[in-house]
């Protein structure tokens, strides 16, 4: 006997096995539908007593294992129930023939068959043969159950009359030898009249009979035959049949104590407990047919209160008992080599019962003993069988480790290199199958909590095997899906050199059949999610970037308020603070412009040894209707955080939320959601999308400028540009406007602000004519509209403080040098006086030092939908303007002139540029300079004019009053020249003021005319200079400066032409 | 009783292991807040520094020793007396210079490494720096300004733990004007 | 000596597993994998007894053909395997139990280290060390 049944359980001990096969050509679906119907009859009620016939059917039996049918009853062929086809009369007889023949394979232990014949109408003679019936078709055999359960209780009448025959036999008959197949040839000779060789056989033949008990349904007859058996047979050392009738007690044991069966749920008993349990407990009418003689009992040692118990439970073996007896029985087995299926059915139906019994530890030492057992060849398929029944046995003790290994034993096996056509698809069902074993679950979800915590070396294995199997059952899809889950999830574990080999071979594989997003689906129902990866590259943060500066939209303050606020009557509301604790539901408080490019940035690092390409980088949203514009990058390898920009156009407005981003590496797609990464950071990633805006796109005249505006304010600038200039010259500034979006540019303001606030600053620095821009409007996509823009710097002439200071230091007074020397006309500059001064570079550096003048001009336009909700966008032209000195007034001073209505302006003006210059002031000669060259000049320029006053201010009135008061009159002077003049005017004021105007007014030529409140004069004076070496480079023909000097109140505007 | 009678007499244990893992998840909190090794054995020389300058009142108060008369003989009751009573260890004063103004103190074990294995990525660590801290603290106190580091670490591989202590100079006690 | 030690985490996933000859790991990793189907079931059994001195010496888990497989579980639920060849028949319980007792000590020691994250893999060197020795003695 070579071939175990691995279903085998204990119960099976009291079971008729009955074949069932087909006949002839019989198509398989209808046999096994015939065989399903017949198998439904396993338990049978014998007429007129208690006792249960229960009937195991096969379709296949070896008859080899036939031959062990003496040894162990229920492995004998009792039945045969042959199902044939047969349309024809005429085919009847070869039919018949055949069904004859079949009988013959089984013969020797049949008790007897019938034949199920579908197809006849009853047209043969032979019909009212009793083991023969005949239907129509299959369909047409309603009293087939019927017939079926005649034929069991005609078996019943057989094994009755054998089990009745069997144990009336006394001692005086001669008692044949029972004997399982190998044993035959040692008894060739051996002499049967021996006390042994009796013993022997009445043991074994106690045990036949035990097992006829036992099918019979007479447990209790049973017991008390095995437990003579196992006496007899243990006083001739007979280990073999010890062992058996061992086993015999504990099966008919178990099926006492456990009347639902030891198979689980495969075999579960159908009938109930209470029909069970009273059939093992009543004393039966059968079994008085088998009372025992007492005496033999009690010579058998048995307990002498057993013979008053007969029928009692008392004869069963406890629970632990059927253990210890099993485990007794198995180790007799064990001696026999020959019987070593035996002794591993007999392990496996062990641990069966020890499985109910929830002995799990005993039970895997069973276990492990069938473990080794060895059958000698076993055939691939008896391997993959016997290894996955050790593995579902392991399984039912709650071994669930050393089930999976098995399983994965026996998934290897189906594909062994022996096997000629390996059986790829159950290997990957079996691997499938022992996933939970070693805690895998296929889902990408369950890893990405922190760090993986398990039997990595064993899990990756098994991944690269399912891999292999899906690869060799010719699905490249679930090895690209396996192996994309082995990287994502394995990746901690993996070194470098399997990083590539994983990587190359994934490449190799999506190369035929490129990853996805989908789920797999396998035959029987598993799904395999989708395997993102998230880990190639790694994010760390994500972060929705606003527009650039020009481009961002601003809402227009309605008057009425009416703004975002309105969306809740309360000023504060908590439900809208803390709707919900989560960063990523945050909403910015920026907004994206439908159309317009708007931009995320991830953090990203490489993880991988080797550079990674990412190819087709783009982001997931929801909400609004957004087109990903996908990029590709290379990160290198073990790449440090890593800046990645996705860019996108939101083609609707309203809300958007960016969900995660799409990736796609070695050939496999990926959709990273953020909601499934808990490690990325992000400050939101919900923002809000207005309508469309035209876009503004500014070109000037000037070049670009380098430098960075002070951030004044907070305000930043997206373009600016600078220009060099003198000071007090003028430029013009081109501005070109295109709107480059795809809206019409409807409304347009500009304003300027100056940033720098360092400088003293005069006059209108930026002038322009709005006008002929907005007649231009609304200027379309693609238009142009040309904005001039005047730049007029002027800023302070007068000489530093610290050069007056200067002056003084060389002991010439600031009220006596005008006067005393009048005939100095060249003031030397300092350095020539004092070349030893250590500090005479710096004081030189102060007139060379170049200023900067900042300003921006704000243009601020809508247009498109945008407008209509109320958007409107700012665009910032930062204008940087390098004002180089030009001439210094180190000094002003007066002297009376001939006339009294007159008098003389002293004006020291020094050359701070490296070229020539000629001032010219209006009626007199011009003054060439050269370069760092101070000169005095002088002025001639009326005195005064009282009666000009109230023409000349509003403030007449108030700047009588002031003649009283000086301060008064300071401060009216301070206003008046603010007012009505230019503000660089003032700054000379400044000179004056904090000097001369004090000398002058202690000076002599304080003229006094009657009054001391006339006190003032006015000198203008133009000064036009001309640097000669620059005239190509400066836009006009000739720089231009102005200068305004007043000595007091009193102005007079000069006409002056500007000179080439 | 006086209270310096009592701090004399009674020297109260404490388990080792608890001493232990307490000055452990100390520096490896250290480690976590600063991520950068010298700013926490700057730290740990800090803290070891305000326990040193209070530390040595109850040193002396516990010990009753009195003024040492050199630089060799401070060496000795840091060693023989100072780390015997706080550490339960007596570390061997060697290495004197031949200025005499410094010296080694020799750590066949040290009772805050116990149990300790430094991670590759902390090499810079000088996980007892706190020692340092308290020996400058504590003789800071009585008029030593000395620089103190650790040479040798058994916790970077080295056979012996070795901290190196140079004398600086004496601090001249500035009293407020006035007072003398 | 010994020819696997593997120290195995409450939640039964390795912490350190350290095995001779190192080409054939995977199979140990399987063996002590395996072997944690019958800790389990020891320590359960134990609990249902409600033995009040708990044993943490589990002995002999399971044999193979080649190995005999030891086990042994703190009150922390930490568990230690111990794989010793079959052939080795010199080696007495008490050995085993003492081989136990040492890398329980060392266990202990590894989690006193204030660099060492309870739950991470023991990559302590002291560790290795006492292992290594373990693994080395008489083989």
């Amino acid at each position: 006997m070579s071939i175990p049944d691995y279903m085998q359980c204990a119960e099976d001990h009291q079971t008729l096995l009955v074949v069932v096969q087909p006949v002839g050509i019989v198509p398989e679906e209808h046999f096994f539908k015939i065989y399903k119907r017949i198998a439904s009859i396993n338990q049978i009620n014998v007429r007129d007593s208690q006792r249960v016939l229960y009937i195991r059917y096969r379709h296949h039996y070896p008859p080899e294992n036939n031959e062990w049918g003496d040894f162990q009853t229920h492995r004998k062929v009792v039945g045969l129930i042959a199902v044939t086809e047969c349309v024809q009369a005429k085919d009847w007889p070869q039919t018949a023939e055949r069904y004859h023949n079949q009988k013959e394979v089984f013969g020797s232990t049949l008790y007897d068959s019938r034949l199920l014949v579908f197809g006849l109408h009853g047209e043969i003679a032979e019909q009212t043969r009793t083991d023969v019936a005949f239907y129509p078709n299959y369909e047409e055999c309603k009293e087939m159950e019927k017939r079926v359960e005649d034929f069991i209780e005609s078996l019943f009448i057989v094994l009755e009359s054998k089990r009745l025959d069997r144990t009336t036999d006394k001692s005086g008959d001669k008692i044949p030898l029972l004997c399982v197949p190998f044993e035959k040839k040692d008894f060739v000779g051996l002499d049967t009249d021996s006390r042994h060789y009796k013993k022997r056989c009445q043991g074994r033949m106690r045990k036949h009979v035990g097992d006829l008990c036992l099918q019979a349904g007479m447990l209790q007859d049973a017991l008390v035959h095995y437990h003579m058996a196992v006496e007899l047979l243990r006083s001739v050392n007979d280990f073999l049949w010890l062992g058996a009738a061992l086993e015999g007690l504990c099966s008919a044991s178990v099926i006492y104590h456990y009347p639902g069966g030891t198979a689980g749920k495969f075999g579960a008993r159908k009938q109930s407990i209470s029909v069970s349990a009273e059939s093992g407990k009543r004393h039966r009418p059968g079994a008085q047919e088998v009372l025992i003689d007492p005496g033999a009992l009690t010579t058998n040692g048995i307990s002498a209160d057993t013979s008053s118990e007969i029928g009692r439970a008392k004869n069963c073996l406890s629970p632990e008992d059927i253990i210890e007896k099993y485990k007794e029985a198995i180790s007799y087995y064990g001696k026999y080599k020959n019987a070593g299926v035996i002794e591993l059915e007999a392990c496996v139906k062990a641990v069966r019962v020890l499985a109910i019994q929830k002995r799990s530890m005993e039970a895997s030492e069973f276990l492990q003993n069938a473990v080794y057992i060895n059958l000698g060849q076993l055939s691939e398929e008896e391997k993959i069988q016997r290894y996955s029944i050790l593995s579902e046995l392991y399984d039912l003790i709650g071994f669930h480790r050393k089930s999976a290994f098995f399983k994965r034993v026996a998934a290897m096996q189906c594909v062994a290199p022996t096997i000629p056509e390996p059986g790829w698809r159950a290997c990957y069902k079996l691997l499938l199958e022992t996933l939970p074993g070693y805690s895998l679950s296929l889902d990408p979800k369950d890893f990405s909590k922190g760090n993986h915590k398990g039997w990595a070396a064993v899990q990756m294995r098994l991944l690269h095997e399912l891999v292999y199997a899906s690869r060799r059952m010719g699905n490249p899809g679930l090895s690209v899906r396996h192996l994309s889950f082995l990287l994502q999830t394995m990746l901690d574990f993996l070194s470098d050199q399997e990083k590539k080999e994983v990587t190359q071979s994934l490449e190799n594989y999506t190369s035929k059949c490129p990853g996805g997003m989908e789920t797999i689906t396998l035959p029987d129902g598993l799904k395999l999610l989708p395997v993102p990866f998230t880990k190639l590259p790694i994010v760390r943060s994500v972060k929705l970037l606003n527009l650039p500066l020009g481009l961002r939209p601003h809402k227009v303050k309605s008057l009425l308020g009416q703004s975002l606020a309105t969306k809740s009557p309360f000023i504060y509301s908590p439900i809208i603070v803390h709707n919900r604790g989560e960063e990523r539901g945050k909403k910015i408080d920026f907004q994206w412009v439908q159309g317009d490019v708007c931009e995320v940035q991830l953090m990203v690092y490489n993880p991988m040894p080797f550079e990674l390409r990412v190819e087709n980088v783009g982001l997931l949203s929801s909400g609004v209707e957004f087109e990903s514009l996908p990029a590709a990058l290379s990160l290198p390898a073990e790449s440090g955080l890593y800046p990645v920009t996705l860019v996108g156009v939101p083609r609707t407005s309203g809300n958007i939320t960016i969900n995660g981003y799409h990736t796609s590496v070695f050939g496999v797609t990926s959709d990273c959601l953020l909601e499934n990464l808990p490690g990325v950071k992000t400050s939101g990633c919900t923002v809000e999308v207005v309508p469309a805006l035209p876009r503004l796109q500014l070109n000037t005249s000037l070049p670009r400028s380098a430098h960075t505006l002070q951030p004044a304010s907070g305000e930043e600038v997206s373009t600016s540009v600078s220009v060099q200039l003198f000071n007090g010259e003028s430029q013009k500034l081109v501005v070109k406007l295109e709107n480059i979006g795809s809206e019409p540019l409807e409304t347009l303001e500009i304003t300027s602000k100056v940033v720098t606030t360092k400088e003293k600053l005069f006059g209108d620095f930026l002038t322009w004519n709005l006008d002929e821009v907005l007649s231009q409007l609304p200027l379309k996509p693609g238009q142009v509209a040309t904005l001039t823009v005047g730049i007029r710097v002027k800023l302070d002439f007068s000489g530093q403080e610290s050069m007056l200071q200067d002056l003084n230091d060389d002991g010439i007074s600031v009220t006596g040098l005008p006067i005393s020397s009048p005939l100095r006309q060249v003031l030397k500059p300092r350095t020539e006086s004092k070349p030893l001064n250590s500090s005479e570079s710096n004081k030189s550096g102060e007139y060379n030092h170049v200023k900067a003048l900042e300003a921006i001009l704000n243009f601020k336009y809508s247009g498109g939908p945008g407008h209509v909700e109320g958007y409107y966008r700012n665009l910032s032209l930062g204008l940087h303007v390098d004002v180089e000195p030009s001439v210094f007034f180190t000094r002003v001073s007066t002297l009376p002139a001939t006339s009294t209505r007159q008098c003389h302006l002293l004006l020291d003006v020094f050359n701070a540029t490296e070229h020539e210059l000629t001032v010219s002031a209006k009626n007199n000669e011009d003054l060439v300079l050269h370069a760092g060259e101070c000169q005095r000049m002088a002025i001639q320029v009326n005195k005064f004019n009282f009666e000009n006053l109230p023409q000349l201010s509003e403030e007449t009135s108030n700047f009588t009053n002031l003649k009283q008061q000086e301060e008064e009159r300071q401060h009216a002077r301070g206003f008046e020249i603010n007012s009505q003049l230019d503000i660089w005017e003032a700054s000379v004021e400044g000179v004056l003021n904090q000097l001369v105007l004090e000398h002058l007014q202690l000076a002599p030529l304080q003229w006094g005319e009657s009054q001391s409140r006339l006190c003032s004069l006015v000198a203008m004076l133009w000064l036009i200079t001309c640097v000669k070496e620059r005239m190509c480079v400066i836009v006009h023909s000739g720089t231009q400066f102005c200068l305004h000097c007043i000595l007091y109140s009193y102005l007079q505007w000069v006409d002056s032409a500007s000179q080439s | 009783m006086s209270r310096q009678a009592s701090r004399a007499s009674e020297s109260k244990k404490m388990n080792s292991e608890l001493f232990t893992l307490t000055y452990g998840a100390l520096v490896t909190q250290l480690c976590k807040d600063y991520e950068n090794d010298e700013e926490v054995n700057k730290q740990l020389d800090k803290m070891g520094y305000n326990i040193g300058v209070r530390l040595i009142e109850d040193f002396l108060a516990r010990s009753s020793v009195g003024r040492c008369h050199d630089f060799r003989e401070t060496a000795d009751v840091i060693a023989k007396v100072a780390f015997k009573m706080y550490l339960g260890i007596t570390p061997s004063v060697t290495n004197w210079s031949p200025a005499g103004d410094e010296f080694s103190l020799i750590l066949e074990s040290n009772p805050l490494v116990d149990f300790v294995e430094l991670p590759d990525n902390h090499s810079g660590l000088v996980y007892s720096n706190l020692l340092c801290g308290v020996l400058r603290g504590a003789l800071e106190m009585v008029q030593m300004a000395v620089d103190v580091k650790f040479a040798q670490d058994t916790l970077r591989g080295d056979n012996v733990t070795e901290i190196r202590m140079k004398f600086i100079k004496r601090i001249e006690e500035n009293l407020p004007a006035g007072e003398e | 000596m010994a020819v696997c030690i593997a120290v195995i985490a409450k939640e039964n996933y390795p912490l350190y597993i350290r095995s001779i000859p190192a080409e054939n790991k995977l199979k140990f990793h399987y063996m002590v994998h395996t072997s944690l189907d019958v800790v389990e079931e020891k320590i359960s059994t134990v609990g249902k007894a409600l033995v009040d001195q708990r044993e943490l010496y589990l002995g002999l888990l399971y044999p193979t053909e080649d190995y005999k497989v030891y086990g042994y579980v703190t009150n922390s639920k930490v568990k230690f395997v111990i794989v010793v060849d079959s052939s080795n028949t010199a080696l007495r319980d008490n050995e085993i139990r003492s081989m136990f007792r040492k890398l329980h000590n060392s266990y202990t020691d590894v989690m006193c280290n204030p660099f060492y994250n309870p739950g991470d893999t023991i990559q302590s060197k002291s560790f290795d060390t006492m292992v290594s020795g373990m693994m080395l003695q008489a083989c």
